[in-house]
C-alpha cells in the first residue's frame, strides 16, 4: 500500500493528475468541447508516458470536464458539455440573482462528492456492481430511455403543453439521417451531410448559447450589469445541510447509470434532477434556483465517472463514451481489463484508485479557488462578452466533426432557439429528447430484431420490465397527485 | 472529433510555416500536411494514424496534422478528402468502409476517387461466440445454425457496415440462416456478446481480445488467408472448406486524383519509413495491429477485388441502392 501511495504522490503522477484535471475543466467549460473529445485529444500524449501517469491524466480530464461543464451552464446559461444540460435549469437562476458564486460553490462540492462516492463504489464493490453492465442490452436500454423521456413532463417548467411540444421537436430532429437498423435515410434530401443526422453538439450550442447571445442583443445598451460581491466561495453550512441527502442519493444514482453501457452523465443528470423534484417537499420551487437543483445533476454526472470505470476495469466493457476511448488507452499500456487485471496488475489498479480520489480532491481545490475568477465572466459587459461567446460557439460547433456545415446548423439552432424562448418554450426538453430519441428508437428496433419481432422481450426480461413499470409510474404520478389534490379541494 | 484548440493551433502553424519556409516553397513538402481521418478519435484507425504522426513529421520534415472528419459511416470524410486540392497536403486515411458505404448510400465518391498511396495495416474478421456456447468448432457451430435456422444472432456495427457484409458472406458460404443485429459500432456488439444478448460477432480479434482473455468468449475461426500470428491455434475458415471468406479490414492512405506522381511517391516513402519506425512498430505490436505494406498499385488491386465482393453481397442482402 505504501508503494502505491509513493507511486501516486510521485511528482510525475501528481503533475499528470493536476494537468489532466485542469485541462478537463477548461475543455468542459468550453461549449462544444466534451470530455470525450478531450480524452481523445490527450490520448496520443499518453502513449509515451508510463501507465500510471498516462491513465491518470485521462481520468483526471474525465472528472474535470464533467465538472467544468457546469461552470458555463451556471454563468452563461449554456451547458459546457451535454452532462451539464440539466444544471443550467436552476443554475442560471442563481446568476440572474447575482448569486453565481453560491451556485458554483454548490456545484463544485456536489461534483466532488459525486466523484468520491462513485470512487468508493468503484474501490469496494466494483466486481459485484459490474454484473449490472452485462444485464443491460437493447431491451433494458430502451426501457431506460423510455424512463428518461417520461422526465420531460417534470422539466417542462410552467407550461406543460409547451414542454411536451418542445420534446416533440427534439424527437423529430433526432429522426433526421440514416437509421441504424434498416439503413434507410430519412429527411436528408439527398445531402450527404444530413445523412449522418444532426450532430448533437452544434444543436445544443446553438439552442442555448447562440439564442442567449441573440436575446442579450436586445438589452445590449441597457446598463444593468449584474454586480456580485463575493463574500465566500465555500457553500454555507445551511446550503451544505440542504444538499447533503440530495448529494448522497444522486451520487449513487449517477454511479448506477454510469455502469450501464451506453448511458452517461447527460442522462443521469436529468434522471437525478427529476428524482429530486419528485422527492422534494417543495417541487414547485424547482426552476427558480434552489441548491438541490444544482447539487442533484452535478453530483449525479460526476457519479458516472467512477460508475463508468467499474465495468471498464472489471469486464473490459466501457460504461460510456469516455471510457470507450479509455479502453484503447488501457490496451496500449498492455493492461487488459478483466478480473485478471486486479490480480496481475494490482499495483497499477490500486494506484488508479488512489489517483481517482486524488483527482477529485484536485478538482475540488481547483474549482473552489477558481470561483472568484470564473464569476468575473458575468461582469464582463455584454458588448464584449457576446462576441467572445459567439466565437466559442463557432469553434465548438466546428470542432465536433471538422465540418463547416455544423456551424450553419449551430446558427440555425440559435435562431430557432431565440424564437422558442420568446414564445415561452423551455429548451431542456428538446435536448433531453435529442439525447434519448435515438437511444429509444434504436434499442426498440434492435430488441425486436433480437426477439424476432415479439414484443414479449420487454416483459420477460426483469430489468426491462422493471424500468418500463417505473416509467409508467413516473409519468402518471404527477397527474394522479394532481387529481387527488383536486378531489380534496372539492371535498373541503 | 476535432479539438477546437487544435483548429486554432493548426491555423497558426499553417501561417507560421508559410513564413518560416517561404524560401523553399517549390520543394514538396513546404507546408503542413493534413491527414483526414474519416472515423472518430480514439478508434482503431485514428490511434494508428496518430501513432504514425511523429515518424511522418520527422521523415517529411514538416508539420503533420490529423483531423477527424466524421459522420455517415465515414462518407463525409471520404467526400471531403476526395474533393480536396490535389497538392499533396491533403491526405485521407482510407479504410474498408470506402468500399461498403457506396454500396448502401447514394454518395458522390468511390474507391476510384482517390489516388492510392499505400496500405499500412490489414486485419481480418473472426467467428467469435460466447465461451459457454454448446459448440467448440466451426463445423459444430454451422451444424447448430442449421438445426436452428434464423435463431442464431450475429451482432454487427450497423447495417451496411463491414461486419454486416462479413457475417452475411459467412452465412451464404456456410449455407445457414442467421439474424443480423446492428449495433452502434463493433465495441457495443462485443458488449452484447459478453452479456449473452447475441450469439456471435464477426469482428477482429483485437476487438474481442479482452472478452476472450476474460473467459467470456471464444474464437472458432479466423476469416483470414492464413492463421494469425497471435492466434496460432485457431483455424481459418478456409481450413474447413469455406474459402471465399477473406474480407480484409485494410487501412491505407490516399490523395485526391491528379496529385502529381512524384508527390504520391514521396508520401508513400514517408509512410513506409513511419511503418519501420521503432516507436510505431512497438505500438503496433502492443496493440495487435498487423503490418501489411502494399504500394499504391497493391492497394488499388486489393480495393478493386474486394469492391466486387461487397457489390455482390449488397445485392444479395437487398441493400443495393
Amino acid at each position: 500500500m505504501i508503494d502505491v501511495l509513493l507511486n501516486v504522490f510521485s511528482p510525475s503522477v501528481l503533475v499528470s493528475i493536476i494537468g489532466g484535471v485542469l485541462a478537463g475543466i477548461a475543455i468542459g467549460a468550453m461549449p462544444g468541447l466534451t470530455s470525450t473529445m478531450g480524452i481523445a485529444l490527450l490520448m496520443p500524449l499518453t502513449f509515451r508516458m508510463p501507465p500510471t501517469e498516462g491513465l491518470m491524466m485521462l481520468i483526471g480530464e474525465f472528472c474535470g470536464a464533467i465538472y467544468g461543464g457546469s461552470i458555463t451552464a451556471i454563468l452563461i446559461n449554456t451547458p459546457g458539455t451535454p452532462s451539464a444540460a440539466a444544471t443550467l435549469i436552476g443554475g442560471y437562476q442563481f446568476t440572474k440573482r447575482g448569486e453565481s458564486a453560491r451556485a458554483l460553490g454548490i456545484s463544485t462540492v456536489a461534483s466532488f462528492c459525486g466523484g468520491i462516492i462513485s470512487g468508493v463504489c468503484l474501490i469496494l464493490i466494483a466486481p459485484r456492481l459490474a454484473q449490472i453492465a452485462l444485464k443491460f442490452s437493447a431491451p433494458e436500454q430502451f426501457a431506460l430511455a423510455l424512463f428518461g423521456i417520461s422526465i420531460i413532463s417534470s422539466i417542462s417548467g410552467k407550461n406543460m403543453v409547451k414542454g411536451l411540444m418542445a420534446g416533440m421537436i427534439g424527437l423529430l430532429l433526432s429522426l433526421i439521417g440514416m437509421d441504424n437498423i434498416s439503413g434507410y435515410t430519412r429527411f436528408a434530401f439527398g445531402s450527404v451531410f444530413l445523412m449522418n443526422g444532426l450532430s448533437f453538439i452544434p444543436v445544443l450550442v446553438g439552442l442555448f448559447a447562440m439564442s442567449q447571445c441573440f436575446l442579450s442583443i436586445e438589452e445590449l445598451m441597457v446598463r444593468n450589469r449584474i454586480t456580485e460581491k463575493i463574500k465566500r466561495v465555500l457553500p454555507t453550512k445551511q446550503d451544505l445541510l440542504t444538499i447533503l441527502p440530495t448529494v448522497i442519493r444522486e451520487s449513487l444514482v449517477g454511479t448506477f447509470i454510469g455502469i450501464i453501457p451506453g448511458a452517461g452523465g447527460d442522462i443521469s443528470a436529468f434522471v437525478s434532477y427529476d428524482l429530486e423534484k419528485k422527492l422534494s417537499k417543495h417541487p414547485e420551487k424547482f426552476g427558480t434556483g434552489i441548491p438541490e437543483e444544482v447539487a442533484a445533476p452535478e453530483s449525479s454526472n460526476n457519479g458516472t465517472t467512477g460508475g463508468a470505470l467499474i465495468p471498464l476495469l472489471t469486464l473490459g466493457i466501457p460504461g460510456d463514451a469516455n471510457t470507450a476511448v479509455m479502453l484503447g488507452a488501457l490496451m496500449i499500456h498492455n493492461l487488459t481489463p478483466g478480473p485478471m487485471l486486479f490480480v496481475e496488475q494490482s499495483f497499477i489498479v490500486n494506484s488508479l484508485f488512489v489517483g481517482f480520489m486524488l483527482a477529485n480532491v484536485v478538482m475540488l481545490i481547483a474549482g473552489l479557488s477558481g470561483i472568484r475568477a470564473f464569476t468575473k465572466i458575468v461582469s464582463i459587459p455584454k458588448p464584449i462578452l457576446n462576441p467572445i461567446i459567439v466565437m466559442m460557439c463557432v469553434i465548438g460547433a466546428y470542432a465536433v466533426n471538422g465540418n463547416y456545415l455544423d456551424i450553419v446548423v449551430m446558427f440555425v439552432a440559435g435562431i430557432v432557439g431565440y424564437f422558442l424562448v420568446k414564445g415561452g418554450f423551455p429548451l431542456s426538453p428538446i435536448v433531453l429528447a435529442l439525447i434519448l430519441g435515438p437511444m429509444a428508437e434504436g434499442n426498440l428496433r434492435r430488441s425486436l430484431v433480437m426477439s424476432h419481432g415479439s414484443w414479449s422481450i420487454f416483459f420477460t426480461r426483469p430489468v426491462a420490465a422493471a424500468f418500463i413499470l417505473i416509467s409508467v409510474f413516473s409519468f402518471f404520478l404527477p397527474i394522479v397527485r394532481n387529481l387527488l389534490a383536486k378531489r380534496k379541494e372539492a371535498k373541503a | 472529433m476535432k479539438k477546437g484548440l487544435s483548429v486554432l493551433i493548426v491555423g497558426l502553424l499553417v501561417v507560421s510555416s508559410l513564413f518560416a519556409q517561404g524560401g523553399k516553397e517549390d520543394v514538396y513538402p513546404s507546408q503542413t500536411v493534413n491527414i483526414i481521418v474519416p472515423v472518430s478519435a480514439g478508434g482503431g484507425t485514428d490511434l494508428l494514424v496518430r501513432a504514425m504522426q511523429n515518424a511522418l513529421q520527422e521523415n517529411l520534415d514538416t508539420t503533420v496534422t490529423v483531423t477527424n472528419v466524421t459522420g455517415a459511416g465515414g462518407a463525409i470524410g471520404f467526400a471531403q478528402g476526395a474533393s480536396s486540392r490535389p497538392d499533396g497536403y491533403n491526405v485521407t486515411a482510407l479504410v474498408a468502409e470506402l468500399l461498403t458505404v457506396p454500396q448502401v448510400a447514394d454518395v458522390n465518391f468511390s474507391y476510384e476517387s482517390f489516388e492510392p498511396v499505400c496500405n499500412v495495416n490489414s486485419e481480418y474478421g473472426t467467428i467469435t461466440v460466447a465461451a459457454d456456447a454448446p459448440y467448440d468448432t466451426l463445423p459444430e457451430f454451422i451444424e447448430y445454425c442449421k438445426a436452428h435456422p434464423g435463431e442464431v444472432s450475429f451482432g454487427n456495427s450497423g447495417i451496411g457496415g463491414i461486419w454486416h457484409f462479413v457475417a452475411a458472406a459467412f452465412a451464404q458460404e456456410a449455407g445457414i440462416e442467421i439474424t443480423h443485429v446492428p449495433f452502434e459500432g463493433g465495441g457495443t456488439a462485443v458488449t452484447a456478446l459478453a452479456g449473452g444478448h447475441v450469439d456471435a460477432v464477426p469482428v477482429t480479434y483485437t476487438e474481442v481480445e479482452v472478452q476472450v482473455e476474460a473467459g467470456r468468449a471464444k474464437v472458432l475461426a479466423v476469416l483470414a488467408p492464413e492463421r494469425l500470428p497471435n492466434l496460432p491455434d485457431v483455424p481459418t475458415a478456409a481450413e474447413y472448406g469455406l474459402d471465399n471468406l477473406v474480407f480484409t479490414i485494410w487501412r491505407g492512405f490516399g490523395v485526391p486524383l491528379e496529385t502529381p506522381q512524384e508527390i504520391v511517391d514521396r508520401l508513400a516513402e514517408a509512410f513506409q519509413a513511419a511503418l519501420d519506425d521503432e516507436e510505431v512498430t512497438a505500438f503496433m505490436e502492443q496493440r495487435g495491429y498487423t503490418k501489411d505494406y502494399r504500394d499504391g498499385q497493391g492497394l488499388y488491386d486489393l480495393m478493386a477485388r474486394e469492391e466486387a465482393s461487397y457489390a455482390e453481397q449488397a445485392v444479395a442482402l437487398g441493400l443495393k441502392n
